[in-house]
């Protein structure tokens, strides 16, 4: 297994300099630059003042020696300065990073507990009410317009319902606390719910239907028909014996979305007023702020490279089957 | 086997259903939604209040709004205390605009550092920092203009307590004159500078400086800075004060979180006796534009800036949020490209060959149907614009556009663009294009911006029925505004027309009037900063330029752009359609604000106070 990994690993290095060559010339190449902001945004600036700025943002350059200065600074650690706000990339990222594991995490959370059972429920119940509502309900999911979902959710939970008690609207409609106010957990619950159901409302539809297909299989095996001959409860029989196997994959799909914990989810931190990753990202993109476009995006195609090395790795630890050759 | 139900060894309640029987149940319940949905309907809150909205906030702009219209209601005594929360959709950025900034910073910025002088609605100099304007009257400016004495006002502190003097505005200059200001040029003619003492400054100028006052102004500049609080200026970018400026406004910074929120509190030591009226500004920060107008609608914020058309009737209904409206300086205007795009070369010539005769630029003029896009297609949302100078001091009023589709077709046809078989012209002796060039150019504008999208296609429409046809291209905001090395086509030549709105400037134009219509200021690679897009060249206009930069003189300086104003109508190389209503939702409990032409919207934020 050791050498498998180092291998991987070993390869992972040209991989993801010919990711960064081809983002960064993409970025350059596209339409559009950060000049834009100042050209529009900053009325009154002579066209001196604006050669000012694009010399001082370091656009000057040709493009590959603007890539060599970035690749040779990355190297040493240094992820540069954000070209809008001026503080380093690295002091920019680890502000927002908190605030998106924090969401992510919860949704994940409130995903594996909802979609496990549900997933399980489905499979062992097919065809039950229970398992055509939950199916129907998953496409749905998997069908809304997420960025439509979330404006609803604002519109009735936040616009137009009201908390018979206390006459404010139901949820706050973004944002991770109420401003000004002690800090207080119930506070935060009370803001994660329309953001963690947004997110989780795909997500969940994603996981138990991949555990449902993947328990359908398993319930038909002959050991566990087996497993029931030999008078084993039912309970035990789906739990201890079909389950674990069903979830091998599962897992592993689980694995391949752990760089989502990093990069955040755009559309529910725009509409949630969430200051995290996404958001970050959303507004580099938009400003093409390039030093920090390329450091998130870097730092997301590591992760992908090492989750992807995870869930390889995970399906070979869990499923005795699987093993890699030198 | 796989198409039976899973065999049921556990004693379960449920019967398999078919997906069939599910399906005719779910239905079932679909089609009873309509009936259920008032039951639910009543049960959430649905008040609106009908209070009819009152003569101050209607939107239609007429000549007779006056900048900065007060809203009405009865007047309330001000009292103190409170919080205000106002809506913006970024984050600042950075809050030291001599290296950067964004016009989102500028609201916060406004609170908190201020300039030697301000602008009033009605567009006049006021002295803030200073003790008053200087002018030759008064001694401040001397007999050959070029001496300006500055006064400055006495016992002002900074918001931590040091006293405010003339050692800071020589910091100031020397900070916005450095190698990193993006801001340097307007204090290009400043030739010497020096404090005799504590409240006087004396600056020197090398030439005329008709911004004079103007860079003295926090709106576009940076404002005073202070020396003791903010660092070694080679090291500008990177002081703390950038994050949290001490300034000498009403208010000062006392909290930034990234992302998430900017809160300012009141200064103690504000130089007006009793101001600010308010505790603290909370700027929330949310991207998402429902989000803000539905927390507006829902009385959990004061303040929204630049709502859409969408937004501003229901506020109207709601009777809880009025839009102040004032006419803005945002022109949206058609720019023709006088010279032959995608030819590698960005300067004036060679001629454009369909927009280099001036019989087709006058065609294009007469085809246009000001009226309908602005009643119409905008639905009375903006005001018809004739001229390049609608607003301020410097306003050159000239006669209507003529609207004449069938001058418009003979003058193409004049220009040697006769009809095709498919109604598209097609050059026959035309004046820069080979005989049988089809008229077919390309339009180009920003995209998420639906008056854009709206007047492009009536543009569109209306170019057709001469014969034109007309390409539109909605691009992201980035290309259309991007810079020289960006490729931007309006920046190097390469576009047929494009059709976005513009600003003059503000107070002081001059600085973009030389862009726009010098031609020195065509944009090139010795000069990527340019802003002359059309490439109009006039050695005529190129002399009133100069000659009205080159005098204080207000009333010969706007004899000199007005014809400057009725040139650029006898060569079009604009067409100017509409000027936007600059205005912001505020909640009717927002007392004392004023909506300003010529300052951001926090501009009097020390007059604030909230009522019931």
């Amino acid at each position: 297994m050791l050498p498998y990994i180092c291998r991987r690993l070993l390869q992972a290095v040209p991989l993801l300099l010919l990711v960064s060559l081809a983002v960064f010339l993409l970025l350059h190449v596209a339409p559009g630059g950060p000049m834009a902001a100042y050209e529009r945004r900053m009325i009154g600036l002579s066209p001196q003042d604006l050669e000012r700025a694009r010399k001082q943002l370091g656009l000057d350059d040709p493009i590959h020696v603007q890539y060599v200065k970035w690749l040779a600074r990355v190297v040493r650690g240094d992820l540069g300065e954000s070209l809008m706000t001026r503080r380093p990339v690295r002091t920019e990222i680890l502000e927002r990073l908190p605030r998106t594991f924090y969401l992510m995490g919860t949704a994940f959370l409130v995903t594996l507990a909802l979609a496990i059972p549900i997933g399980l429920i489905a499979a062992v119940r097919q065809y039950s009410l229970f398992d055509h509502t939950v199916t129907t309900i998953a496409f749905m999911g998997q069908s809304i317009p997420i960025y439509w979902l979330g404006l609803i959710l604002i519109l009735i939970f936040y616009g137009t319902l009201t908390n018979p008690f206390t006459g404010r609207p139901l949820f706050p409609p973004g944002g991770m606390a109420t401003l000004g106010a002690e800090f207080s957990i119930l506070d935060r619950l009370w803001h994660l719910v329309l953001p963690v159901t947004m997110l989780s409302f795909s997500w969940i539809a994603w996981y138990s239907r991949y555990l449902r297909a993947s328990m359908l299989e398993v319930i038909h095996q002959d050991y566990v028909r087996t497993a029931r001959a030999k008078g084993l409860r039912e309970q035990v029989v789906i739990l201890r014996h079909a389950f674990p196997n069903a979830a091998i994959p599962l897992v592993t799909l689980m694995a391949l979305d752990l760089p989502l914990l990093f990069s955040g989810a755009l559309f529910t931190e725009v509409i949630f007023s969430w200051p995290g990753m996404g958001r970050l990202f959303y507004d580099a993109a938009e400003r093409r702020d390039y030093p920090l476009l390329m450091s998130i995006i870097m730092i997301t195609s590591v992760l992908i490279v090492l989750s992807n090395l995870l869930a390889d790795v995970l399906y070979a630890f869990l499923d005795p089957r699987i093993r890699y050759q030198r | 086997m796989r198409d039976q139900p899973a065999p049921q060894f556990h004693q379960s309640a449920s019967r398999p259903i078919t997906r069939r029987t599910f399906l005719k149940r779910a239905a079932t319940v679909g089609l009873s939604l309509p009936v259920l949905s008032p039951l639910l309907a009543a049960c959430a809150r649905v008040e609106e209040t009908t209070a009819p909205a009152g003569p101050g906030a209607s939107p239609i702009p007429t000549a007779a709004v006056e900048p900065g219209a007060t809203p009405t209601g009865p007047v309330e005594a001000p009292r103190s205390g409170g919080t205000v929360r106002h809506l913006i959709y970024e984050d600042p950025d950075t809050l030291n605009f001599i290296i950067g900034g964004t016009s989102i910073g500028r609201q916060i910025y406004q609170t908190l550092v201020e300039g030697l002088v301000g602008v009033d609605p009605e567009g006049n100099f006021y002295p803030i920092l200073a003790a008053e304007i200087p002018t030759r009257e008064n001694g401040g400016i001397s007999e050959d203009f070029l001496t300006v004495t500055w006064k400055l006002k006495p016992g002002v502190r900074w918001s931590d307590g040091a006293p405010f003097t003339s050692a800071d505005v020589l910091f100031t200059y020397e900070a916005a004159t450095s190698a990193d200001s993006i801001i340097a040029d307007r204090f290009s003619k400043i030739e010497r500078i020096e404090a005799p003492d504590d409240y006087t400054v004396v600056i020197r100028y090398s030439e005329i400086d008709v911004g004079y006052l103007e860079q003295w102004r926090a709106t576009y500049g940076s404002g005073i800075i202070p020396k003791h609080a903010t660092g070694p200026i080679a090291e500008i970018t990177r002081w703390e004060w950038n994050r949290k400026p001490i300034g000498t406004g009403p208010f000062k910074l006392e909290e930034w979180v990234s992302g998430d929120h900017v809160t300012v509190v009141r200064n103690e030591y504000y130089h007006e006796e009793g101001k600010p009226l308010l505790d603290r500004i909370d700027f929330l920060i949310v991207p998402s534009e429902e989000a803000r107008a539905q927390m507006m609608l829902r009385g959990d914020a004061e303040i929204m800036l630049w709502p859409g058309e969408t937004y501003t009737e229901d506020f109207e209904r709601s009777g809880i949020v009025t839009v102040g409206l004032a006419p803005g300086v945002w022109n949206t205007r058609l720019w023709m490209n006088l010279s032959q795009p995608r030819d590698g070369n960005p300067g004036p010539e060679p001629p454009h060959w369909l927009f280099g005769d001036l019989r087709v630029r006058q065609a294009i003029s007469m085809a246009i149907n000001r009226e309908r896009i602005v009643n119409e297609v905008l639905e009375g949302r903006v005001a018809l614009v004739t001229t390049p100078f609608p607003l301020g001091w410097y306003a050159c009023e000239l006669p209507p556009y003529q609207y004449d589709p069938n001058k418009a077709k003979a003058l193409m046809e004049e220009a040697g663009w006769v009809e095709g078989p498919d109604g598209l012209r097609v050059a026959r002796g035309a004046r820069y294009a080979p005989d049988g060039t089809r008229a077919e150019v390309g339009l180009s504008t920003y995209s998420a911006f639906l008056p854009m999208e709206l007047t492009a296609l009536a543009i569109q429409e209306d170019l057709k029925k001469i014969g034109v046809k007309v390409n539109i291209s909605i691009e992201d905001f980035a290309v259309i505004f991007g810079g020289w090395e960006d490729g931007a086509p309006r920046k190097t030549g390469d576009f047929d027309l494009l059709l976005y709105d513009t600003s003059i400037g503000g107070i002081e134009p001059h600085l973009i009037i030389r862009n726009t219509w010098h031609s020195a200021n065509i944009p090139s690679a010795t000069n990527p900063g340019g802003a002359n897009y059309t490439r109009f060249t006039n050695p005529e206009a190129d002399r009133l330029i100069d000659a009205a930069g080159s005098t204080l003189d207000i009333d010969a300086r706007r004899d000199l752009y007005c014809q400057l104003a009725k040139i650029d109508r006898e060569v079009l190389p604009i067409i100017y359609l509409y000027q936007f209503n600059e205005g912001n939702a505020y909640s009717r409990r927002l007392k004392g604000y004023v909506v300003s032409t010529w300052e951001w919207s926090t501009w009097d934020a020390k007059e604030w106070y909230l009522g019931e």
